[in-house]
């Protein structure tokens, strides 16, 4: 072997086990969450602190799950009720937003005209501090008495989600040749069946991208849900909260529980499109 | 079965006239050629018949009939795309019926049958359930032609439908095309860059320039009798040789003549076409397939300095090209024959006085006609 | 092909399929903007019982108290500082995985997904986690205990100083996957024909990233770094579930200096006034970072 490719294993060797440590240092934090869900309670505590679980017990999640009849009793029931809120709204949210996407990107990208307002009043407002934003949609949410509600709530995810729909979408249809819509004209098919039977079934796999990118940033939101539906509507994020808070956040084992519980849609979901991840959080500027 | 016209069509891009007037009449089952050089307008024309632009002024007619204010869908015109556009998320079969499903009230057992119908014809049932990506380029092509035919439409158009291929197989489907159309008898507008194909295809040549209509005719006529110099220069291969020449009288010969040669014509020829030339110049066109090289000193035409050189020699199979250079002046010559000379060589060359072409130095339009 | 379609006298249908999307875009961005605007204008606190259109009409007035206000300007330096430091740590941990990553490494394809977990997490679930590291009985405690040699047992969420630094950490942690997949892939992009040719020039690895890979990606960095900018002066999740802003208010950011006057005291003139220097800021500072990729690329 000589004495350059010797060097260069070397250096390959060490590429390697430095990305390694630090992926594995970088995902510490997941697994400090996931080994304290799995401890009891006089582990939460213990100084110095163990890193695996010596007695592994699931009741941390039997907890978060079935609630306890014990002193927490009070304050905490379950967290299916929440799970199953955060799932509607975020789901229902997020179709409806991709519904509206799907037809504002076509009329974008199909026609390129009278666009360029509806674009810019999309992208601007991502600058704004969101929490000045909120104060008006609340004073406007009470008058149509829309607070503390799933529908006001929803809409208001839509409205959080519509941006990022339209531009992805947009993004992903301005791919689509012309030419098969100059022939779905010729083959007789309307604006409406050119979109349905043409491009979404071309753009199959953007819309679905697009779809659960929606569904982790309607999952994981948590400014609206605090400030608009709180007292009416409790999401995920705000049982955690809720649980944190009122516990001085001492609550280790049932916390990381419903910390993993919240968390694990999402990395599924972030996993399937890790690819486009990039794509989405840039509203697009980032090529595919 | 239908007739196409069109009348004093004219269209602009942004400031840029890209059609003309052009006016153009079609036959009913006729195949006409678009041809021209790109940018030429020969898509923007074809996409104003289909209906995909909207044109600046005048009128289509199809069967006398009005169709500058139709949707594309009712145009009844059926058109297969540069690179076939078929939709790539349906199979074959899904491909042909769309359009059927759209414009017709046919049954789905009709619509069915047609298909079946169609692809028999074009040797193409076995591919009805694959989809686009399955299939070959010729198969792509043929499955294009089908989806357009399919729906019997009243004009059947083209759009460089070769383009995609690789030459040699590009050969066999051009004959194919022709082929279909006529078991089709369907009035096909085929439009095309290369004058090659659009001479094997077409019925009817149609050159187009910047627009503008320079010649319509039969690939004979046009090539035979160019009405301009763009014509002769951009029909056939290699291009025509161009002189800028004098018309000239001595002692009852007359001469066609500059610094480089000259060359003795007929008087009977010189009273036919250039008694009013005389003493100007004016341009002569021959093709290199009528110039003769000649190997001894014929004196029919002769140079007045020296015989030309010969710069390259370009060997086409059967053929071969020529290069000569005489003054600076480039002259091209394709020859059948076996005997070849080699680079270097001086040579003298000539061709029949019937064989030239001639055209007004300023307006380029042939004297000819 | 519009004009074709406005001629049949119908409503075109580019206009009634873009309608749903501008009456969202109507109800919840135009219209609260414009509420802003007046809010800002007026001095409207709910609390008073007058509602905001009798409110009365002050001008710049509010504008003038906030801009004097010095816990405003303590939220929004702090804000920009995290902001730049969380910015100088992405890049660096973003730039090193994805250049050791665009390399012939093994598991590459298991590496990518896991090393982008963290941004599919919700922030409330990492504020969690950081919690649960940086508590007094925690790992972070005992490692540093363990490297000190000495007993350290720092409650990280009270401390005045250290407060800010499992918040720093955490949003670090949340967005350093979003610079990385930025740089991974405009790394990725680089042609590889153009790097073999300097190799075989002789260039050495810091002139191939200086001089070849780093002014093609500027135009990429630019745009994550406007992005990330965007993301980062909006923190909030962490610090209202970590600290509240304390102790006392050392680590409010401007969201949580926002939400602590617009919601706890109601004073929503103030805090509407507050959102457009925020927005007046960014701007310009986007702007600037835009125009210089912009003229770049001329």
């Amino acid at each position: 072997m000589s004495d350059s490719m010797m060097k260069y294993n070397v250096r390959k060797g060490l590429a390697h086990i430095f990305l390694y440590a630090v992926t594995a240092s970088l995902l510490f934090p997941l697994f400090w969450m996931l080994m304290t869900s799995f401890k009891s309670p006089n582990e939460w505590v213990t100084y110095p602190p163990t890193w695996i679980p010596t007695e592994p017990t699931i009741s941390n999640y039997r907890f978060i799950f079935f609630g306890s009849a014990g002193r927490f009793a009070r304050t905490y029931s379950s967290a299916v009720i929440p799970y199953l809120n955060t799932a509607f709204v975020a789901v229902t949210s997020t179709l409806v937003a991709i519904v509206i996407g799907v037809l504002g990107s076509y009329s974008l990208s199909r026609f390129k005209t009278g666009g360029s307002l509806t674009l810019l009043s999309i992208i601007m407002p991502r600058m704004f501090p969101p929490m000045a934003m909120i104060i008006p949609l609340m004073i406007f949410f009470q008058l149509i008495r829309a607070i503390d509600t799933y529908w006001g709530l929803i809409i208001v995810y839509i409205g959080f989600t519509l941006p990022y729909s339209v531009l992805m979408l947009k993004g992903f249809m301005d791919g689509v040749p012309k030419e098969f819509t100059e022939a779905a004209m010729l083959d007789g098919l309307s604006e409406w069946q050119i979109l349905y039977k043409i491009w979404l079934p071309i753009i199959k796999n953007g819309l679905m991208t697009t779809t659960l990118f929606l569904l982790i940033l309607n999952w994981t939101e948590y400014t609206f849900a605090l400030t608009l539906s709180s007292r009416g509507v409790e999401t995920i994020t705000l049982t955690l909260a809720k649980l944190f808070s009122n516990e001085a956040g001492t609550y280790y084992g049932p916390q990381s529980a419903l910390g993993i519980l919240a968390a694990i849609p999402t990395i599924i979901f972030g996993i399937f499109i890790h690819k486009h991840l990039a794509y989405g959080f840039t509203f697009g500027a980032l090529k595919r | 079965m239908a007739n196409l016209t069109i009348k004093n069509l004219s269209n602009n891009f942004g400031s840029i006239r890209c059609l003309d007037k052009v006016n153009l009449e079609v036959d009913d089952g006729q195949l006409a050629v678009i041809v021209g050089p790109s940018g030429c307008g020969k898509t923007t024309l074809m996409r104003c018949i289909v209906g995909l632009e909207t044109f600046f002024e005048g009128s289509i007619f199809i069967d006398d009939e009005l169709i500058n204010n139709e949707d594309p869908k009712d145009r009844d015109v059926a058109m297969v795309f540069q690179y076939y556009a078929l939709y790539p998320h349906m199979t074959v079969r899904q491909n042909l019926s769309l359009g059927l499903e759209h414009t017709t009230e046919l049954t789905k057992d009709e619509i069915q049958k047609r298909v079946e119908e169609i692809t028999n014809i074009l040797k193409i049932s076995s591919l009805l359930e694959r989809k686009p990506a399955q299939l070959s380029g010729g198969e792509s092509q043929r499955v294009a032609i089908g989806r357009a035919l399919v729906r019997k439409p009243k004009i059947f158009l083209l759009d460089e439908p070769l383009s995609a291929i690789d030459a040699k197989l590009g050969r066999e489907l051009r004959a194919e095309i022709k082929k279909i159309q006529r078991r089709f008898r369907v009035t096909t507008i085929y439009v095309t860059h290369d004058q090659e194909e659009a001479m094997a295809v077409g019925d009817k040549l149609v050159v187009l320039r910047d627009g503008k209509i320079h010649q319509v005719g039969t690939p004979e006529e046009v090539f035979n009798s160019p009405k301009d110099q763009f014509v002769a220069s951009f029909i056939g291969k290699p291009p025509m040789n161009f002189f800028e020449l004098k018309v000239k009288n001595k002692d009852d010969k007359y001469f066609l003549q500059n610094r480089d040669f000259f060359y003795e014509i007929s008087k009977r020829y010189y009273e036919r076409y250039l008694s009013k030339f005389l003493g100007k110049y004016l341009i002569a066109g021959i093709r290199p397939s009528s110039i003769k090289i000649l190997m001894q000193n014929i004196p029919f035409m002769t140079t007045k300095t020296n015989a030309a050189t010969v710069s390259l020699i370009e060997n086409m199979g059967n053929e071969n090209y020529i290069y000569l250079t005489l003054n600076s002046k480039k002259i091209i010559i394709k020859t059948e024959s076996e005997i070849i000379p080699k680079i270097g060589d001086k040579i003298k060359f000539s061709f029949e006085e019937e064989d030239i072409h001639l055209f007004d130095i300023d307006s380029k339009e042939s004297l000819k006609i | 092909m519009s004009e074709r379609i406005k001629r049949k006298g119908k409503i075109p249908v580019n206009i009634i399929m873009l309608l749903p999307t501008n009456i969202i875009i109507l109800f919840l961005i135009i219209i609260p903007t414009i509420l802003v605007i007046w809010f800002s204008l007026v001095n409207f606190q709910p609390t008073f019982g007058i509602n905001f259109w009798q409110s009365k009409f002050v001008f710049l007035d509010n504008y003038f108290k906030i801009l004097m206000d010095d816990e405003f300007v303590k939220a929004v330096i702090r804000t920009v500082y995290i902001s730049l430091i969380c910015l100088g740590v992405e890049f660096t941990i973003g730039l090193l995985i994805a250049s050791i990553l665009t390399g012939n490494i093994h598991g590459k394809k298991i590496l990518y997904p896991l090393l982008i977990i963290p941004i599919m997490i919700p922030p409330i679930v990492i504020g969690n986690n950081f919690w649960l590291i940086f508590s007094a009985n925690g790992p972070v405690n005992q490692i540093i205990s363990i490297i000190l040699n000495t007993e350290f047992k720092a409650s990280w969420f009270s401390h005045p100083k250290y407060a800010i630094i499992p918040i720093i950490l955490s949003e670090i942690w949340h967005w350093y996957p979003l610079t990385f997949l930025i740089l991974f892939s405009g790394l990725v992009n680089i042609s590889t024909s153009e790097i073999r040719a300097a190799k075989i020039l002789g260039a050495t690895e810091w002139q191939l990233s200086w001089r070849i890979k780093f002014p093609k990606l500027k135009g990429i960095i630019t745009i994550a770094l406007v992005i990330r900018m965007m993301e980062a002066l909006k923190v909030f999740d962490v610090v209202h579930l970590l600290t509240h802003g304390g102790p006392g208010t050392r680590t409010q950011t401007i969201s949580f200096y926002l939400f602590k006057y617009g919601f706890k005291y109601s004073r929503i003139s103030y805090v509407s006034a507050g959102a457009w220097i925020i927005l007046f800021i960014s701007l310009l500072g986007f702007s600037l970072a835009l125009r210089s990729v912009l003229v770049e690329r001329k």
